[in-house]
């Protein structure tokens, strides 16, 4: 017991002496996302540790066409959708962080409610979909219908045959 | 009683819907896209997460279509889900070819399909299902050079600096020596306000740069057409970009009453500008004017019109003054169009036979100003409270640990 307590100690100091490290250097350390992940999120709170004025962020490693924000605090939501692809981040204050770079991933996803005759179609997903109304035959998909769904966009369809709605990102 | 009705109502509803909504199926992918390049021989393994977002039992197909559907292995055919599993991932490996005649994007589908219950015997029988698909997207290098291009406009404010962004994709299988790009900028009637330049850049084969330019907005409000002309080693490729300056383009120019007699309707006369180069939609004005203890005094609001470009219009409300007395309010003119709005603070002096409409920032006369306005923020002395109440509670907690230790 006395042994952990122990341990339990010497951790927290560490962890003392590391967060005054970073005050006393102004270092800022990039929590979230972390560098080189793969999110889904198109909207993430970026996350770091430290005192940040400015987070920077870009689709492009040299910082060409950046969008950067005024933060306080240690967290930040970032106010547009990202794309789908590699974004870099940095953080500047009186020192800066170091670049990571993250990459966002779709989700493409349908949600089908059955109400008796009536189907409605919902896009779950974080793309904007095609969505194609399909019959399957044994060699093939005939396609009897096509609709966009935007994000969270519901459709309703009358289904007479059995048929697959099909959804892929735009 | 009236509560015993609407929670009757409810719960009928929700019995209805629950009734009516047989059955609800999900399911989801991510990637939808991925993309990579075209290089002979080369092989890769990706590999796909699939989200059973309704926590069913539920068994879902792979399968694989589209021109690339050869040149890949599926390690799975079908993944089963019990009602504990949210998410599953399984790999796939593409192997190219050692060429593709054709230049340009080819694809290829791997298409997760829920499979019907009915199929293994279960009594319910679905006539829909859903099927998510996620896409691989190989480019193939177009022969020599060949580059597309996109033009972003980013902070298009009057009177700032306006920044344009050039993507340049070199699709070609030669790298670009240099690239740089001619921007022209068009106002609605098509006729040319600017013209600017890029920096210029080299851009390796398969690679993605960015050519920049700057421009002050010194032009009216409104709409506006980038044009980007982009040559590359003698080469040209054109993209262009609608933006618009300014983020509302109506101003509040003044408001006034005429024969104002306390006690009766008075008609309002709300000046305002359009700023921009474009016909407005559905302008309105909404006036709002509260008294003493917030008590709203005045909500009304003008029948929607359109205003021509850069144009002034007069936009037209009444008020019932029946139950208003002597005294300076103050309030909000809310102004909107085509789905945009914006505010501004207004006080209004009320006395028997006139009454005085001041837009704060824009139009001004002297008047009192009034008691509720003179007092500090509320949210600073409430900010206060609080601290004292916390610290008092802070303070009383440690004396009575102290107090109850001995």
């Amino acid at each position: 017991m006395r042994l952990k307590n122990k341990y339990l100690g010497i951790g927290i100091l560490i962890i003392a002496i590391f967060i005054l490290f970073i005050a006393n250097n102004n270092l800022i350390i990039q929590v979230y996302p972390k560098n080189s992940s793969v999110i889904t999120e198109r909207q993430p709170t970026f996350e770091w540790a430290g005192k940040a004025d400015n987070l920077i962020f870009d689709d492009n490693d040299k910082f060409v066409s950046p969008v950067i924000e005024d933060v306080n605090g240690n967290s930040y939501q970032i106010k547009d959708k990202l794309n789908f692809t590699t974004y870099y981040w940095k953080l500047t204050g009186k020192k800066n962080s170091s670049v990571s770079q993250f990459k966002v991933d779709s989700i493409v996803a349908l949600e089908l409610k059955n109400q008796t005759n009536l189907y409605s179609i919902t896009n779950v997903g974080t793309a904007d979909l095609n969505v194609e109304s399909v019959e399957e035959y044994p060699s093939a998909w005939k396609i009897t219908g096509n609709l966009i769904l935007k994000l969270n966009e519901t459709n309703q369809i009358n289904v007479k045959n059995k048929t697959i709605f099909v959804g892929r990102q735009i | 009683m009236k509560k015993i009705n609407r929670l009757g109502i409810a719960l009928i509803l929700i019995i209805l819907i629950l009734t009516l909504v047989k059955d609800v199926t999900a399911l989801g992918i991510s990637p939808g896209r991925q993309t990579m390049d075209f290089e002979p021989n080369s092989e890769k393994e990706i590999t796909l997460t699939v989200f059973n977002t309704e926590h069913k039992d539920l068994t879902a197909a792979i399968f694989v279509r589209g021109e690339l559907g050869d040149y890949m292995q599926l390690q799975e055919t079908q993944l089963k889900f019990s009602s504990g599993d949210s998410e599953k991932s399984f790999n796939y490996k593409i192997k190219l070819p050692e060429k593709m005649d054709k230049p340009g994007q080819h694809y290829a589908e791997i298409v997760i399909r829920e499979i019907s219950d009915a199929k293994e015997g279960n009594d319910i029988v679905i006539g829909a299902l859903v099927a998510v698909v996620s896409q691989l997207e190989v480019k193939v290098p177009y022969p020599g050079k060949y580059a597309t291009a996109n033009l972003d406009v980013v902070n298009a404010k009057p009177n700032e600096e306006v920044k344009f962004f050039v993507r340049v994709n070199n699709l070609g299988e030669e790298n670009i020596e240099n690239a740089i790009g001619k921007i022209t900028i068009f106002n609605k009637k098509n006729k040319e306000v600017a013209e600017i330049n890029t920096n210029n850049l080299y851009v390796k084969s398969k690679d993605r740069i960015e050519l920049a330019a700057t421009w002050i907005a010194n032009a009216s409000l409104g709409d506006y057409k980038a044009v980007a002309v982009v040559n590359y080693d003698n080469l040209e490729t054109t993209t262009e970009s609608n933006f618009a300056i300014g983020d509302f383009l109506l101003k509040p120019l003044d408001i006034s009453a005429k024969n104002f007699k306390l006690g009766q309707i008075v008609k309002f006369n709300i000046l305002v500008e359009n700023l921009a180069n474009r016909e407005l939609k559905g302008a309105s004005a909404q006036l709002l004017l509260f008294g003493g203890n917030e008590n709203q005094v005045m909500d009304i609001k003008n029948t929607p019109i359109e205003i021509d470009a850069s144009s002034r219009k007069e936009l037209i409300a009444y008020w019932d003054t029946e139950n208003v007395k002597e005294g300076n309010y103050v309030g909000k003119i809310i102004l909107s169009y085509e789905g945009k709005t914006a505010e501004r603070q207004i006080r209004t002096v009320v006395k028997e036979t006139e009454i005085k409409t001041e837009i704060i920032g824009i139009t001004a006369f002297a008047v009192d100003v009034p008691e509720a306005e003179s007092n500090p923020d509320k949210g600073y002395i409430l900010t206060i409270i609080i601290i004292i109440l916390v610290l008092s509670n802070i303070g009383w907690l440690i004396y009575y640990k102290k107090f109850r230790k001995k």
